[in-house]
């Protein structure tokens, strides 16, 4: 009973910060193509926290997916003057290897994942800068065939899917969770830890690549800040969307969409309420700490891996 | 005898969700008494204890302390007044020095204007220590250096110091060696002398008879009876807790016949300098119950590991002689049907936090799955099927480990096994800390196991339960085969201690 209702507690929580925003903004909020801007807002996230959820079911952080955001728009910018295949492609095997990187340099150096990715985000932030510091990266323009609202929502309907599907009908989702359940007892159970590690920040690395490449189809530029504070952003989301931040068998999948929508319609609805940059900062703090409050258990401390 | 009340316990309730831990419970304690709590796995009598020593606030009922209305908000306010209990799990801190723990929660007695006098803390704890007989302790060392054992003792020496006028023990020696035993014993006595009062909840009977005053029984959160120590047995203690007579068998009881079966594995010559295990050679074979006993540090608890490939070894070899192939990873142990249930159960064995499900599945996944193709309804009905076979109690599949009792526990720990089909059964203590009547029925899962033909390595610190269960005991001390005993009748406890120091 306890638990059917803590499980309602996220959308609850979607409805009414909507309803809100709707009564806020005396219905502005609904009109057809502010929804559309929300659903295009809350693309970037949702894709980027189908690998991320599973790096936190296995009660690890990613705060590197910002930083991926950027460096893979650079690699797309350069390379869409040979082939947009190839941009794709290699956008997103330069982000799948930075996350294999982070896995392998959280298993081998037995550091903690959100020091690891935290330390990734600055030298790839700074990489980032570094290659930008002329000026921003123009992309070719052919890539604006692709800036197509249709085919955004659907590739990432489809990876909703695919990401669903893995984390609940596959061995691949059932030994992370089974990790941020017991990491020892796992162990003991011929779960490979450290390979389905690594493999598991590769698959969000994998997910922040095509995130990036979905960035740059919509801004056409590659800056010193592209995708900055992305990697929050992301997090964010996905624990208001109640996933626990101590992964295993309280994971919520649904966390990917219910976290992005409900942070899309948040942002969206206190730029038109004419919040500033500023205080939507401190305005998603204060909603972040709570919701980790409300969803964390409450006997035992959180321990991150 | 002198009768002066201490502590009445009165009419108090307790409950967890729909579960009901103690229904109504009356209980009065005497000054100079010690007194033991029997009862099965979640009959309540730890809840009971932890209500007393303020971890828990009771739903209803009340409590006097010595005359006065005594309800500790926490543990500080009981220890306020006089009122202290180790707990059954670690509650030292780990990243503190052994004379920080000490004084833990106590910090005034060694702080002048908030300034912590610390070569007086040096001093007080080695004088704490020295007069508990632990002098061979450093207490400048981080409490995590120290064996389990150690750590139990220390909080022991702590709990004493506090010179309590109410010593509530929770399942404590099943942690200890006869040597801790010992001291703990000599705690519970002196108390008794100085005309102060004991609890201590236990499983263990005999120990029970031959300490307490007055033994009282609970059974599903009820209190049934309080009797005194010199009218009972432990055949009427068991049908107290159970609610029945208990007939029949508790341990095997065929002695015919030795064990003929073909060799399914071998050690050969296992060294392995962090396990301190030297020379370890023998022979395992098909419908063979193996005892391996010895002392807690003996490196018996160490040897199950590495047999189990979660412990490299320096050289030597542990094989799967059917299929010739060694065992050095965990996964090799698995994939050649060895299964393993830890001493550290809730660590090692389980998966607390999770489904009874997802705990028993987790191995055997392959049985009715692909692994880009789980199939849930299949797996319900696996994990169900074994579950039930195993006689879980559960309110249902999915509900979480960490609701089930002790008992409950170790048999999903076990049912993990049994589904996945496992041939080799390590079992590191597998009734620690268990009441008498999963024991029974765990030791009649092994007797069915050695009728299939399945292989059972027992590692005990129980020396009855080895004498009773095995076909050959292998004793270890240091890190060493010391002794090996065969199955026979005429097996005393005193056959198997001699080889054990």
């Amino acid at each position: 009973m306890k638990n059917k209702l803590k499980n309602i507690i996220p959308y609850a929580g979607l409805i009414l910060v909507f309803l809100l925003f709707v009564v806020l903004t005396s219905g502005r909020i609904l009109n057809a193509k502010n929804i559309k801007m929300i659903v295009e807002q809350s693309i970037l996230v949702i894709i980027s926290s189908i690998g991320v959820v599973f790096v936190m079911s296995l009660g690890s952080l990613d705060f590197s997916q910002g930083s991926m955001l950027g460096i893979g728009s650079i690699v797309a910018a350069k390379l869409s003057y040979v082939s947009i295949p190839l941009a794709i492609a290699a956008t997103i095997l330069v982000c799948t290897a930075i996350g294999a990187l982070n896995g392998f340099l959280h298993v081998r150096l037995r550091i903690p994942s959100f020091i690891v990715t935290m330390c990734m985000m600055f030298v790839f932030r700074g990489l980032t800068s570094y290659l930008t510091r002329e000026s921003a990266l123009q992309v070719s323009f052919k890539i604006y065939d692709l800036d197509n609202f249709t085919l955004k929502l659907i590739v990432t309907v489809a990876l909703v899917f695919v990401g669903f599907y893995i984390f609940h009908f596959t061995y691949f989702g059932r030994q992370a969770k089974a990790i941020g359940a017991g990491e020892i007892a796992a162990r003991y159970s011929a779960v490979s830890v450290d390979k389905m590690k690594i493999l598991v920040f590769a698959l969000a690395g994998l997910t922040g690549g095509i995130c990036a490449f979905m960035n740059i189809v919509r801004v056409g530029t590659a800056t010193a800040n592209t995708g900055s504070l992305h990697e929050t952003d992301v997090l964010v989301a996905l624990v208001l969307g109640g996933m626990s931040v101590t992964g295993g068998a309280r994971s919520r999948y649904s966390s990917v969409v219910v976290g992005g929508v409900m942070l899309a319609v948040l942002a969206n609805g206190l730029v038109m309420l004419g919040v500033g940059i500023a205080q939507q900062q401190l305005i998603k703090g204060v909603i972040f700490m709570a919701a980790v409050a409300l969803t964390a258990g409450k006997s035992k401390g959180v321990t991150v891996k | 005898m002198n009768r002066e009340l201490l502590l009445k316990i009165n009419a108090m309730s307790k409950s967890f969700g729909t579960t009901k831990a103690i229904k109504e419970v009356t209980v009065e304690l005497y000054k100079g008494e010690v007194r033991a709590l029997l009862g099965e796995n979640g009959s309540g009598k730890s809840t009971l204890m932890n209500m007393v020593a303020g971890l828990l606030q009771p739903d209803a009922g009340s409590m006097e302390l010595a005359g006065n209305a005594y309800a500790p908000k926490n543990v500080v306010e009981a220890n306020r007044c006089g009122v202290n209990m180790i707990v059954q799990e670690m509650s030292t801190v780990e990243g503190l020095t052994v004379a920080e723990n000490l004084f833990l929660g106590n910090e005034g007695e060694i702080t002048r204007l908030g300034i912590c006098n610390k070569p007086l803390m040096h001093a007080k704890a080695k004088e704490i220590l020295h007069s508990f007989g632990l002098s061979d302790i450093d207490v400048d060392l981080d409490v995590g250096h120290f064996p389990f054992e150690q750590r139990k003792l220390i909080e022991l020496a702590k709990a004493v110091y506090a010179h309590p006028q109410l010593l509530i023990i929770d399942e404590t020696t099943t942690a200890l060696s006869q040597n801790g035993r010992d001291k703990l014993y000599q705690v519970i006595r002196d108390m008794r002398g100085d005309g102060r009062t004991v609890i201590f909840i236990s499983h263990d009977l005999s120990e029970v008879l031959q300490l307490a005053d007055s033994i009282t029984v609970f059974r599903d959160g009820s209190y049934i009876d309080t009797i005194g120590s010199v009218c009972a047995t432990e055949d009427k203690l068991k049908s107290l807790m159970v609610g029945r007579e208990l007939t029949g068998k508790y341990y095997r009881e065929d002695y015919d016949g030795a064990c003929t079966g073909e060799e399914v594995l071998r050690a050969q010559g296992v060294h392995c300098a962090d396990s301190g295990l030297a020379d370890i050679s023998f022979a395992l074979r098909k419908g063979e119950i193996m005892g391996i006993g010895g002392l807690t540090d003996s490196g018996m608890h160490e040897l199950g590991q590495v047999l189990f490939g979660a412990q490299k070894v320096d050289s030597g070899e542990v094989k799967l002689t059917a299929a010739g192939k060694n065992i050095r990873t965990i996964r090799d142990a698995i994939g050649g049907g060895v299964a393993y249930v830890s001493k550290n159960r809730d660590e090692e064995a389980l998966f607390t936090q999770d489904s009874i499900n997802n705990n028993i599945s987790i191995v055997s996944l392959r049985k009715f799955s692909k692994p880009l193709r789980l199939r849930p309804r299949a797996e319900r009905e696996f994990t169900t099927k074994h579950a039930n076979a195993m006689q879980v109690k559960m309110a249902s599949i999915h509900q979480h480990v960490s609701a089930l009792s002790g008992g409950n526990k170790q048999k999903v720990a076990l049912a993990k096994w049994i589904g996945k089909d496992s041939d080799i059964y390590i079992l590191d203590c597998p009734t620690r800390g268990i009441d008498v009547m999963v024991k029974a029925s765990i030791y009649d899962l092994l007797s069915r196991l050695k009728e299939q033909g399945k292989s059972i390595i027992l590692i005990s610190e129980e020396i009855l339960e080895l004498i009773g269960m095995s076909d050959r005991i292998l004793i270890i001390k240091n890190g060493r085969v010391s002794g090996e005993l065969h199955r026979s009748r005429e097996l005393s406890e005193e056959d198997v201690i001699q080889y054990m120091i």
